[in-house]
């Protein structure tokens, strides 16, 4: 599947670039502007990483397919290139091919990765690189990039090269095909103009060696106009956000607070970055957890009073939820952590929101898409109580099914366990169901009523109109169909009694939610 | 004219779904649409048939079998895809197969069907925006000819 999976997306990616540049004509021919071109694109591109078919179809676009950094350079760049190489450097001769200037105020130059060029490399101070996705970056000091394995959670060791520290730098929609590692240096305080005399590269206080210490956010904050002032060297430089470890977690605030209190710059990180709100989670006091320990300055707002007792557990919880790694991908894990939300307090769930949202999880567009839905729990959770006093299994499915129908946007979670489990331990709940829906008491009635008077004239084995008349009725929006189809072409299909045999070629296969491409295929089944 | 057998895969679905969202705020028009589409179908087919090289191994129940109009359908049941990485097992997969082979039988005759599409497009800008109705008609004429 690994080898698979990182097929596809390039796969994918370069279908799309066929498809749109021979479109490009035609479209311009049809009098439309290239905008309109670009926005088929865009769209294409969301709605397939939407489905969550593809893994990692964004990390791919800013890696491989569009490996393009645009180069800010200062007016003494050459200076700053001469910087032994540690491995490969980019210094502006190698790049003549696909490097152009522009003036904008300093020069802006986009490069590839030349054909023979492979991680790691080197790029020297004072680069704003900026991915095809419009993120900036802003490189102050030597920074070198490596490539870390897919799946590569962890930091990779910490190998100072001249005093230049690796921290792994993870794009947040990667599910995890790949990441590239940047050195951070002084990156962080990347605020310096470009036009200040080369920036000697100030190796940062010794990295922290945590193999935990995964960098989620990028290290280099957003390109600042040019007239910030230049950052001093900070020690809490290093990875400010910690993704399963939580107890990273107060040295993320403390490096965020101390950053954003000594320079005259806000720290932004790109949109497209994990969630992590850059100027709220700086405000809050401290907080403790009875299970982990948050000494340090929490960068959220947790009221404390109503929601200590709940927090633990819930910490717990989502802990255990959210860090299951790519399992937490997964639909069923999102689906799980939002079922323990749900049960948990009303006042939790308001902290439980912020809090996530401060935590340095694994920062993808499901992350995002997850405290969307927890603010709608949040929102719902004036209507749904599930625990307490109120706690019966009639109710809960009411209430599940009062919030279904009461938020368009509230997409219905059930999974088949979960629906088996509540039709399993609810018994008699038809006072629940049916006044938590217009629409099932109406078709309850309607069925009652017809029931006596059809009965005479079935036929059939009577088990029809039973069959989908149940006490039991969920009315719900689904939020994925996840069934397997395979599309290709035959090349010989063979049967022998029973026993058949499929040859078949050049197939695209979506099962289990994630989409496959072989060139051939063997099977056999027995009818 | 290749096979538009992959419209209904993620990037085919998504593609429609892209078009027909700029059909609805008119900025393209339908017959640009399915030139896409169109484009679309060439590209996945050569991607499919030069860029990729793997092999898949699959095993199971057949549940249920059709043969019509030189389309294979099949819906097999309780079955293990393997690769030469790993296993994953599905509970019921929808395999539908067109003629890998006289693909040049169905070039010719396909050109037909759609200059006769082609016609009727003015017909159709009328009473439809949707892009899935072309979808439709296009195999509806291509089915006649054969």
């Amino acid at each position: 599947m690994l080898s698979n999976s990182s097929h596809v997306p390039k796969l994918y990616l370069s279908i799309i670039d066929d498809v749109i540049e021979s479109m490009r004509e035609v479209f311009l021919d049809e009098g439309l502007e290239d905008r309109v071109l670009d926005d088929l694109r865009q769209l294409w591109e969301s709605k397939i990483m939407q489905s969550k078919a593809v893994d990692g179809l964004a990390l791919m676009k800013n890696t491989i397919n569009s490996s393009n950094f645009v180069l800010q350079l200062p007016p003494n760049y050459g200076q700053t290139f001469s910087k032994p190489a540690a491995s490969m450097v980019i210094p502006a001769g190698q790049h003549v091919q696909s490097f152009t200037a522009k003036n904008n105020g300093g020069t802006l130059a986009t490069f590839s990765l030349p054909p023979g060029m492979t991680y790691p490399v080197q790029i020297p101070a004072g680069v704003t690189l900026q991915t095809a996705s419009g993120q900036l970056y802003k490189v102050n000091v030597p920074v070198m990039v490596t490539q870390t394995p897919a799946g590569h959670r962890h930091l990779s060791q910490v190998q100072p090269r001249q005093g230049v520290p690796v921290v792994e730098w993870r794009d947040p929609s990667s599910a995890s095909q790949q990441s590239a590692t940047v050195v951070p240096s002084t990156v962080l305080k990347t605020m310096a103009l470009p036009k200040t005399e080369p920036f000697s590269p100030q190796p940062v206080a010794p990295p922290r060696a945590d193999p935990q210490t995964t960098e989620q956010k990028s290290l280099i904050p957003p390109v600042q106009p040019p007239n910030e002032k230049p950052l001093l060297p900070q020690p809490v430089v290093q990875p400010p956000v910690q993704e399963n470890n939580f107890v990273q977690q107060p040295q993320v605030p403390s490096a965020q607070a101390t950053f954003s209190g000594q320079t005259p710059v806000s720290f932004q990180p790109p949109a497209q970055l994990p969630s992590h709100p850059p100027e709220s989670p700086f405000d809050s006091g401290d907080f403790n957890l009875d299970g982990i320990d948050f000494d340090s300055p929490q960068p959220l707002d947790m009221s404390l009073s109503s929601s200590s007792a709940h927090m633990p557990s819930l910490q717990v919880k989502m802990e255990t939820t959210l860090s299951e790694g790519s399992g937490f991908m997964g639909q069923g894990s999102e689906f799980e952590a939002r079922e323990m939300v749900k049960q948990e307090d009303h006042g939790a769930v308001a902290d439980m929101t912020t809090h996530l949202e401060g935590l340095p999880v694994d920062s993808t567009k499901l992350e995002m898409a997850l405290l969307k839905d927890y603010n709608y729990n949040d929102a719902l959770a004036d209507i749904i109580q599930l625990d307490g006093p109120a706690d019966s299994s009639s109710e809960e499915v009411e209430e599940l099914e009062g919030g279904a129908m009461g938020e368009n946007e509230f997409l219905g979670m059930m999974t088949v366990e979960a629906l088996q489990a509540l039709q399993e331990v609810d018994g008699s709940s038809d006072d629940g169901i049916s006044s938590s829906s217009g629409d099932s008491v109406g078709m309850d009635e309607i069925t009652v009523e017809e029931d006596p008077l059809n009965s005479g004239d079935d036929v059939s084995e009577q088990d029809i109109p039973d069959l989908f008349d149940t006490d039991n009725v969920i009315v719900c929006q689904y939020d994925k169909v996840c069934f397997s189809f395979l599309v290709c072409q035959y090349d010989k299909i063979h049967r022998s009694k029973n026993r058949w045999k499929f040859y078949l070629k050049d197939g695209v296969m979506c099962y289990g939610g994630k989409d496959y491409v072989f060139s051939k295929a063997v099977g056999e089944a027995e009818w | 004219m290749a096979y538009q057998l992959y419209r209904n895969t993620t990037l085919g679905n998504s593609l429609q779904e892209s078009l027909d969202e700029l059909i609805q705020t008119q900025q393209i028009t339908p017959q640009l649409a399915l030139q896409v589409l169109l484009q679309f179908d060439k590209a996945i087919n050569t991607a499919l048939a030069n860029r990729v090289r793997n092999r898949v191994n699959f095993k199971g129940s057949l549940n249920t079998y059709r043969f019509c109009d030189n389309v294979w359908t099949f819906v097999l049941n309780d079955v293990e895809f393997r690769e030469v990485t790993d296993l994953v097992k599905v509970d019921k997969v929808k395999i539908v197969a067109c003629d890998g082979k006289s693909r040049l039988f169905f070039f010719s005759l396909s050109l037909r069907p759609f200059s006769l599409h082609l016609q009727t497009d003015s017909v159709r800008t009328r009473s439809h925006t949707s892009l899935s109705k072309y979808k439709t008609k296009s195999m509806t004429i291509s089915h006649t000819v054969v």
